[in-house]
């Protein structure tokens, strides 16, 4: 109907990656580094602490581009997804177009107020009451005070916390807080809306609740520009689609299309051997090397059914101490959501400390803060040790489908060391889990049940309940 | 429709327009550390006056008392050192507060933007409101002695300005340093010790011999805290104008220094804090 609301040129993030990996530096830090660099440029340190000064460089001048050359254009009332594997640079295009953090090439352009819902709830304070946070929270979203006052009554009867208004937050449930912080978000009358998906926390009914504001939303006309990892949500809601990959732009167009291109990669990447996989996240003390499904390798889908048993082999090499890891196995359905999560902590299971006695690893240069420094098995790196784990599924309770499994090794702080997301495509077929294997039935749920049907109770029930 | 333009070689245009727009949130950031600071205290506003109070009590023991030192005059030392404490305790919460506030708000700042200046700003407003009040105290003091104050009073609020912007330079320094290096989390306690002993608080400036006055008014608290007694008490104490000079060049570059330093830090403060 009109021009556009958001125009998108050659847009660049790099970040600086090396010594500053928890945040922040310490003058200490800063200090002897110049210091260092100082006395090696003028008294040429012997050998050995070049050696090391090399690698210290090497790390603290790693730039990383989480964006690169991104270019697109949003029409006014439009609503467009974006979608894209972990660190494909979803969330720092949503932080620079928010102008959280500033471009690093390229320049944008914004028709109208930006609104951005990172999270809900930002600011709130727990010792105010409802009500002072209400007016908190609405001017750092950017509301003006007469804004607010104006649409009070709206918030509070939106987010039906009346009787409290005068309670302070922190007394209230984690329910009561989130939908008054949403009560608050959905109040904003941006032209253009940018929503994380970190908006999917909270109970089946709460998300229902913020589906139904992004539709009214775009009802209204506005633009919205949306992040997701569920796909189901991505289709419903918008028409068309950005997919990013590695911080590039593999495309824009109706998102259907898009989806199914990001599906068909995400089942690509699973084609690759997973030690040859460089797409991960975690601080890589523990990698997983490889991955088996009832023995066959994860590089080509495994088919496995229903009712059916399945035993997931894990090999990882440790090369830095984990204190008590967990494993973890996700099950993901096509649409992007999580069918399954199974963690060896869940199941009560503790693993002893990484490394085991006996099978040491050697710590690498510079490989403090758990960084590894080098990955790519150069002379000094270690010979990591190599070892496996298993998890056993005795009866497969999922749906005739296809999906995907995502691996992760968790340290005992709850730091990730090693997350793969589309580890193997997993093709469930119709099996002997019901006497029925028609598939179409099996599929209209999400997951399957043991399960009996009787014209009478079940007969260990039928002295207890009349 | 508004129209935004934001380029990778020139984010800078927008910035103070951006700052006047958030003007309500600066506010609003105050409003919210005024609520908070004193809830669950026993004594809840009553530390506002209790602080400078205090530190006047045992000022003019340990100087007065102890150490002897000559006062302003005729001022009843008690007074003297009031409106010394006025201005320093205003300065010191802004360094303090400054130099947490960031870190205090960092979920804030890696959510949503708003120019960052707010945050430092908003904690100097907080901290002026408390200087407001004690300032009432300051006023209930003098009248206890029945002092009046002449028409140098009028000065008053030039002085004022002159504390806001002495306060505000060397605090958005310490905010800009403190998001940075976390060192300064230590250094902070430890400046605003020494700065105590080293500004005329407890003590009137003219105990400093007077080859040293000259060295001794680059702290711009000098001339800050020479112009509150001079405003505030009269004839009687003495107003060196140079002390006044210095000090305003002083406040001048540190203010300056410290937006720079602070608009340097700010850029990267999203993806360091």
């Amino acid at each position: 109907m009109s021009g556009p609301a958001i125009v998108v040129e050659n847009l660049g993030k790099t970040y600086r990656l090396g010594s500053r990996t928890n945040g922040y530096s310490s003058l200490r830090e800063v200090l002897s580094e110049k210091f260092k660099s100082f006395g090696k440029r003028s008294l040429r340190l012997a050998a050995f602490s070049r050696g090391m000064h090399s690698a210290d460089h090497a790390a603290a001048s790693q730039d990383f581009q989480a964006l690169r050359d991104v270019s697109f254009v949003v029409r006014r009332g439009e609503s467009v997804g974006i979608i894209g594997r972990n660190g494909a640079g979803k969330s720092t295009l949503l932080k620079v177009l928010s102008r959280i953090t500033p471009p690093t090439t390229g320049r944008f352009l914004l028709r109208g107020r930006l609104s951005c819902l990172l999270e809900v709830g930002t600011g709130f304070h727990g010792e105010l009451t409802g009500r002072e946070n209400i007016y908190l929270n609405g001017a750092i979203l950017g509301m003006s005070r007469a804004e607010i006052k104006s649409k009070f009554d709206e918030i509070v009867a939106f987010a039906e916390t009346g009787r409290f208004l005068d309670t302070p937050v922190k007394r209230y449930s984690s329910g009561m807080y989130l939908r008054l912080a949403f009560a608050v978000a959905a109040h904003l009358e941006p032209e253009i809306l940018v929503v994380d998906e970190v908006l999917s926390v909270g109970d089946a009914e709460f998300q229902q609740k913020c589906l139904g504001k992004m539709n009214d939303v775009i009802r209204d006309g506005r633009t919205i520009l949306f992040v997701s990892h569920n796909m189901a949500a991505i289709t419903k809601l918008c028409s068309r689609a950005i997919l990013l990959k590695e911080g590039q732009m593999v495309g824009m167009g109706a998102v259907d299309d898009m989806v199914a291109h990001y599906l068909s990669d995400r089942e690509q990447a699973a084609s690759q051997p997973v030690a040859k996989r460089t797409d991960r996240q975690g601080d890589g003390r523990v990698r997983v090397v490889d991955l088996r499904v009832n023995g066959r390798p994860s590089v080509v889908p495994v088919t496995v059914c229903c009712g059916e048993s399945m035993l997931f082999r894990l090999e990882y090499e440790v090369r830095g101490p984990v204190a008590a890891p967990a494993f973890a196995i996700g099950i993901w359905d096509e649409m992007g959501i999580q069918i399954l999560y199974m963690n060896s902590r869940m199941s009560g299971r503790t693993f002893r400390s990484l490394p085991e006695a006996g099978k040491g690893y050697q710590s690498v240069a510079g490989s403090r803060l758990g960084t590894p420094a080098r990955r790519d098995g150069s002379p000094n790196a270690s010979p990591a040790s190599l070892s496996c784990i298993y998890c056993f599924i005795p009866r497969l309770t999922l749906v005739p489908g296809r999906y995907t499994a995502h691996v992760s090794v968790w340290g005992d702080d709850g730091a990730i060391v090693d997350r793969l997301e589309s580890a193997v495509v997993l093709n469930v077929g119709a099996g002997p889990f019901y006497p029925c294997t028609d598939t179409a039935i099996l599929s209209f749920g999400k997951c399957l049940i043991d399960h009996s049907w009787d014209v009478v109770p079940p007969a260990e029930l039928r002295n207890s309940r009349p | 429709m508004a129209e935004l333009i934001i380029d990778s070689r020139d984010c800078e245009r927008q910035y103070w327009r951006d700052v006047w727009t958030c003007r309500e949130l600066l506010l609003f950031l105050a409003w919210r550390d005024i609520l908070v600071r004193y809830k669950q205290t026993v004594l809840g506003v009553a530390w506002v006056v209790l602080r400078p109070f205090v530190t006047m009590v045992v000022f003019t023991v340990v100087f007065e008392r102890i150490a002897n030192l000559p006062g302003e005059g005729t001022i009843p030392y008690t007074l003297m050192v009031y409106a010394g404490v006025l201005p320093w305790q205003f300065f010191s919460s802004v360094l303090t507060d400054a130099g947490s506030s960031l870190t205090g708000n960092a979920h804030l700042i890696s959510k949503i933007y708003f120019p960052r200046l707010i945050i430092p700003a908003g904690s100097l407003v907080a901290n002026f409101v408390d200087f407001l009040i004690a300032g009432g105290v300051m006023a209930l003091f003098m009248s206890w002695y029945g002092w009046t104050p002449d028409w140098r009073l009028l000065l008053l609020p030039l002085f004022t300005v002159l504390a806001v912007c002495g306060s505000a330079g060397p605090g958005l320094i310490v905010a800009a340093l403190s998001a940075k290096y976390r060192d300064f989390r230590f250094v902070v306690p430890f400046l605003v010790q020494f700065g105590l002993f080293l500004s005329p608080v407890g003590f009137s400036s003219t105990v400093i011999p007077g080859k040293w006055r000259l060295l001794y008014a680059c702290n711009p608290l000098v001339g800050i805290i020479g112009g509150f007694r001079w405003t505030l008490l009269g004839g009687e104490s003495q107003l060196s104008l140079s002390d006044v000079a210095i000090s305003m060049v002083a406040t001048l570059l540190l203010l300056v220094a410290g937006v720079r330093c602070f608009r340097q830090v700010e850029k990267t403060l999203a993806d360091v804090i």
